[in-house]
């Protein structure tokens, strides 16, 4: 420690030091660079597709690997390729799949392209590439960021992963400053990123090996993150319009807000849950119905004074929603609205191979399979976990019904959610699909061909199977009235009473 | 809690200060108190004839740990309370004893003429607030306009070598440092001027006076 003792410096990590670039993340020097490759517009899943809209269809890049120095560069090589006049033609989309990598770099590439992140269903973004993804962005202060609510998303503050070896006080006290430059460089571009406080603030909290990961609808609407691939829960439309608002509103007003929800296995605490419970219960009272239209004005005395009209306007079968105002932050259409309609304490994953048998024996013949239990029970497994958002749970035997509906004498499958208990506490015991009502999904799966389909999703209550070869479903449900339906010409035909 | 978390993180960026270089933490004297009351009038300050600036306190030299304690001792034996002027003179020194100080302070900080607050003091100049009955906590805090402040952290005392682990934690607690610092951003007044000048040592204190709602004394 005294001063005239031999400083051992390792040279070469001065150098290393010295320079940002190479510093951050947790790379060996011989990390192989990310693949960047242009993707063809019909390689993109129809959800993807569905982002190019009317306009002139955007060049869709695909970035998978670690995140190494120079990826600038090959993206900006692989820009030039495949759109001649540069970045002014149109919007470029990058696809993002990458565990991390080189947090200079990933901002290096965020400051000199404008582009649109996306992050697809299965696939992950951690550390380094979830900076690059939230810098997405169509102009400063406008965000355009979409993650699949399947994907992996996960952010952590930058490191150094130096060599071993005994450092100068010099360099210890440059780590410091570096430490400093590194996080104010994300302030400095806080605003052209849309970064909220509340990002910035939960990323710079975690360390190399943890991540803040966006898991419930809050953490995406805190995050300005919009979701795609989300369904749009099959629950009573005043408990959509309900959550639409709350979710609208800043998650930290709500009276559940966030500080304490959440006990330290992540599970929603119990009288957490009940008293939003009650809350939701008491704002799906105050939803009127006008004709068509299912309106809430929700000017509370917690809320201090925000008011939140949301209007759904039944259009044939689907429900059109609309938020006044509009949600500036949300570009992702549609999905961003069935995102605010989701439960405030789950990011309804998606199981995107739900309505899928699995591969075994898919070659073999209908009759073969007489009763198509294990593809049924594939099924209902994917529909539990789904329910559960992706925590395990059961589901009691009486509430499954495997029988044929349709008459092709191979049995089809009606799930009803209310039997559905998922393991976690308090409100998130029942599914996903179940509304605080009470009012639980029905879901009715077809089977065709080697595979179940869904076929029918009704709304609370109970299910009665009549007689006969097609058989007819007597349906009920306190909110949502009764119906009857039979199957014909290849879908449940509604019955008129 | 979250003080205390944050003092552990930055406890290895800590100089290594003998008792000898502590601060002087004291009373002002008459005269001191006298003259800040003046400069204090003329930033807008209100004193009157009936109630005039009855004390004030200083600290100088570099904060060391154990120097909020000292600091508290002081205000309890001296029995004071209400308007209090905090004067710093002090080249820097332990952040978790700054913001100790800082996370406690209802004194007003003053940077008088001539005087420095650098690295460790300038958080307990900026932290300088006006607590009121209502929560709300508007900026107080003064400095000479000839006053040396440096939000611009200054060289650590590290040890003389360390190892890949230290080099690691002296990054890691920057980090964290700064993210402490954006949590109090609303609380302190802190714009990202300020952060700016926490890295760029050209930033100075007077270009960023304004925005950071430094009131600037004569």
């Amino acid at each position: 420690m005294s001063s005239n003792s031999p400083r051992p410096v390792a040279r070469p990590v001065l150098a290393v030091v010295a320079s940002l670039a190479s510093l951050f993340g947790s790379l060996p020097s011989a990390a192989k660079a990310a693949d960047i490759v242009k993707m063809d517009t019909g390689d993109l899943s129809a959800e993807l597709q569905s982002f190019d809209g009317k306009g002139r269809p955007a060049l869709w890049l695909k970035l998978t690997g670690i995140i190494v120095k120079g990826d600038a560069d090959r993206l900006e090589e692989v820009i030039k390729e495949n759109a001649p006049q540069g970045r002014q033609t149109g919007r470029i989309r990058l696809l993002l799949d990458s565990p991390g990598g080189s947090y200079a770099e990933a901002l290096k590439i965020a400051d000199r392209f404008r582009l649109t992140t996306v992050v697809d269903a299965g696939a992950t973004c951690l550390s380094a590439c979830a900076v690059l993804f939230m810098a997405g962005r169509i102009e400063d202060g406008e965000a355009d960021r979409h993650m699949h609510a399947s994907a992996r998303l996960g952010f952590h503050a930058p490191y150094i992963l130096p060599p071993e070896g005994t450092f100068s006080r010099e360099t210890l006290t440059r780590a410091y400053k570096l430490g400093l430059e590194a996080s104010v460089a994300l302030l400095e571009r806080q605003k052209a990123f849309t970064l909220t406080d509340l990002w910035i603030d939960s990323m710079l909290r975690k360390g190399p090996k943890e991540f803040a990961e966006v898991t419930y609808v809050h953490h995406a609407i805190e995050y300005a993150i919009a979701v795609f691939g989300v369904r749009k829960p099959s629950i009573d439309p005043r408990i959509m319009v309900t959550h639409l608002c709350l979710n609208r509103i800043d998650p930290y007003q709500r009276p559940d807000a966030y500080d304490g929800v959440f006990d330290r296995r992540g599970r929603v605490k119990r009288d957490v849950a009940q008293r939003s419970m009650q809350y939701v219960q008491s704002m799906v009272r105050a939803v009127r119905k006008s004709g068509r239209r299912y309106i809430l004005k929700a000017v509370t005395d917690e809320m201090a004074g925000t008011e939140c009209t949301a209007i759904l306007t039944v259009r044939g079968r689907s429900l059109a929603p609309k938020l006044m105002p509009e949600d500036k932050l949300y570009r992702g259409k549609d999905a961003a609205f069935y995102l605010l309609y989701s439960r405030w304490d789950s990011l309804p994953k998606i199981a995107t191979q739900a309505a899928k048998a699995p591969a075994a024996g898919s070659a073999s013949r209908a009759r073969d399979e007489p009763d198509g239990s294990d593809i049924a029970k594939a099924l209902i497994g994917e529909v539990v976990k789904e329910a559960c958002g992706g925590s395990a749970g059961k589901i009691d035997d009486k509430s499954i019904i495997l029988r044929d509906l349709t008459g092709d004498r191979r049995p089809d499958l009606v799930i009803n959610h209310a039997d559905i208990h998922c393991d976690r506490e308090g409100l998130g015991m029942q599914s996903d699909f179940c509304g605080q009502g009470g009012s639980c999904s029905i879901q009715v799966y077809v089977r065709q061909g080697d595979r179940f389909k869904a076929a029918l999703d009704w709304l609370g209550g109970s299910i009665r199977i009549g007689r006969g070869r097609r058989p007819r479903l007597s349906l009920s449900g306190h909110q949502t009235g009764r119906a009857r339906f039979r199957w014909k010409s290849g879908r449940f035909r509604q019955l008129r009473r | 809690m979250r003080t205390v978390g944050l003092i552990a993180m930055l406890a290895l960026c800590d100089p290594v200060i003998s008792e000898a270089q502590a601060a002087d933490i004291r009373l002002a004297d008459a005269a001191t108190t006298g003259a800040l009351q003046k400069s204090l009038q003329r930033a807008g300050v209100y004193y009157s004839a009936d109630s005039p600036l009855k004390a004030a306190i200083r600290i100088e030299g570099r904060i060391v740990p154990g120097d909020a304690k000292k600091l508290d001792a002081l205000i309890a034996r001296s029995n004071l309370s209400g308007y209090i002027p905090l004067l710093l003179d002090s080249p820097g020194g332990s952040y978790d004893e700054a913001i100790k100080i800082a996370d406690n302070i209802w004194l007003t900080p003053v940077v008088n003429k001539g005087a420095e607050c650098n690295g460790a003091c300038s958080i307990i100049f900026i932290s300088g607030r006006s607590v009121e009955g209502d929560g709300e906590s508007p900026p107080d805090r003064y400095a000479h306009r000839e006053a040396r402040i440096s939000f611009f952290v200054p060289d650590f005392d590290f040890p003389d070598n360390g190892s890949s682990k230290a080099l690691q934690a002296a990054f890691q607690n920057a980090v964290r440092f700064t993210g402490f610092l954006l949590r109090q951003r609303k609380k302190w007044n802190l714009p990202n001027r300020f952060f700016q000048a926490l890295v760029d040592k050209s930033v100075t204190w007077q270009s960023v006076a304004k925005e950071t709602k430094i009131n600037v004394i004569e």
